[in-house]
């Protein structure tokens, strides 16, 4: 229930974000909310969670941008549990560590996007457009995940708060 | 069997989420479907917030828009106003330009009321530096013709003589000043006269010497040369009687007369060379049409 606290507010911030890049003309440079969401909570949940928060992030991202079924869903759970699995050996914190991750997720996500719609379906849109604005992308990304991890933090620390029981003798 | 599969558990249910979408996706790619219920509740969902989010960006953007074009129209008010200075000035040159031509014609016309007086137009360049005396200074001297003695004129009437000459400039006594002395006759009698300046500073204006106690004069009458002498010609308008004063007895009266010309605002004169025919003189009456100043019109 935690985990889908996440899955709204991530769903929220792509909202307003795919608003405001609605007006600016320049969507592909705007940082990936859902990307930035499964990575803290890829850095926080169990994997269950972690795939499922994916899965729904992702079921909704693909519904928005019109994807075929499937596409954004296994793609996100893909980088969902590849960022949980890789931040666990490199035990990093802080908010840095948070916005290398956070691009580093929108790199594998957008980049596995583009290799399964391209083996899928022999091409992929936008192509020369995508690859441009990868690394680029990320940077934004990157940038806003490191600007936003004391807010969700602070969202996270509400969500579930540290518990500290009484030591028995 | 149950204990195998609580084991693998996570690997499974993580493995489980990221096969079965993309056997979806595999199954159909190419697929863009309508929206099911729940694809119409996110939307539902989004939409308001979407709303909310792209109003707020339009404002602010409209706002910058504005604040630019504010700034920009900072920059064109600036520009305006540097050109409105620009053509201010300019129509003030051009405003002085008229006027100047203005006086220039009046001096023209006058040069046209005597053909056969010779003149030499000439520009006041500078005015008594004290207060004591009324004097100014043309820009021609003795190389342009003038002498001393020369009558100075304008259009509205006598201006002074020469009193002082060089090559390039003269200095021209006003006829307010004390030591000035002129004959003038009434011009409805013809009464004659002599006035001299009365050398108040108040008044800048002129009293009469050996007017005759018997003479027809009123306040309100013009006093104009009267030809005697060699330094004005006859005509030229000299003041105005503002008042009369007659002694209980003697031989004179005593008038106060107010100078025809304004000699706060000379600018540009005309110098009356000695030696001119003397049958040449000005019709009287020909220098004290109104002038009209700055443009305003006159009024009949």
């Amino acid at each position: 229930m935690k985990t889908a606290a996440w899955v709204g507010i991530g769903f929220v911030a792509m909202a307003v974000w795919s608003a405001v890049g609605s007006r600016a003309g320049a969507t592909h440079l705007f940082p990936d909310a859902v990307a930035i969401t499964v990575a803290f909570v890829a850095l926080r949940r169990e994997p269950i969670p972690t795939a499922a928060a994916a899965l729904a992030l992702g079921y909704l991202a693909g519904r928005q941008a019109l994807a075929p079924v499937g596409a954004h869903e296994a793609t996100l759970v893909l980088c969902a549990v590849g960022v949980y699995m890789i931040s666990g050996r490199l035990a990093g914190s802080g908010a840095l560590f948070f916005g290398v991750v956070a691009g580093a997720t929108q790199i594998a996500y957008h980049g596995t996007l583009f290799l399964l719609s391209y083996a899928a379906q022999g091409n992929a849109g936008f192509t020369s457009l995508a690859t441009a604005l990868l690394l680029p992308g990320a940077l934004v990304t990157g940038l806003v995940a490191v600007l936003s991890y004391p807010v969700m933090m602070r969202i996270e620390r509400r969500l579930m708060p540290e518990v500290h029981e009484e030591l028995s003798w | 069997m149950f204990n195998l599969f609580y084991r693998y558990r996570d690997p499974l249910v993580v493995l489980l989420l990221f096969v079965l979408p993309l056997a979806a996706y595999l199954s159909d790619p190419h697929s863009v479907r309508n929206h099911n219920f729940v694809d119409r509740a996110s939307a539902t969902a989004a939409t308001p917030m979407q709303w909310l989010t792209v109003a707020v960006v339009d404002t602010l953007t409209r706002s910058w828009r504005r604040y630019v074009a504010l700034a920009g129209a900072a920059e064109e008010n600036e520009r305006l106003r540097a050109e409105v200075a620009a053509l201010k000035e300019e129509l003030g040159e051009l405003k002085e330009d008229r006027l100047e031509n203005e006086r220039l014609h009046l001096l023209v016309e006058l040069k046209e009321r005597a053909p056969n007086v010779p003149m030499i137009a000439a520009r006041v360049i500078s005015t008594a530096p004290t207060p004591l005396f009324r004097a100014l200074r043309i820009n021609k001297g003795s190389r342009h013709g003038v002498q001393v003695g020369s009558a100075v004129v304008v259009h509205d009437g006598v201006v002074g003589r020469v009193a002082a000459l060089s090559a390039f400039s003269s200095d021209v006594m006003l006829i307010v000043d004390t030591n000035s002395s002129i004959d003038v006759l009434v011009q409805r009698t013809r009464a004659r006269a002599r006035v001299r300046g009365e050398g108040g500073d108040a008044g800048m204006s002129l009293v009469s010497e050996h007017l005759a106690r018997t003479a027809d004069v009123e306040p309100g009458d013009v006093l104009v040369t009267s030809g005697t002498g060699e330094t004005f010609p006859k005509g030229l308008a000299v003041g105005t009687v503002l008042a009369l004063t007659r002694g209980a007895f003697g031989l004179y009266q005593h008038a106060r007369a107010e100078p025809s010309v304004d000699f706060s605002r000379l600018e540009e004169v005309m110098v009356i060379p000695l030696g001119f025919p003397k049958d040449a003189g000005f019709a009287a009456g020909d220098l004290l049409a109104p002038t009209a100043t700055d443009g305003e019109a006159t009024p009949p």
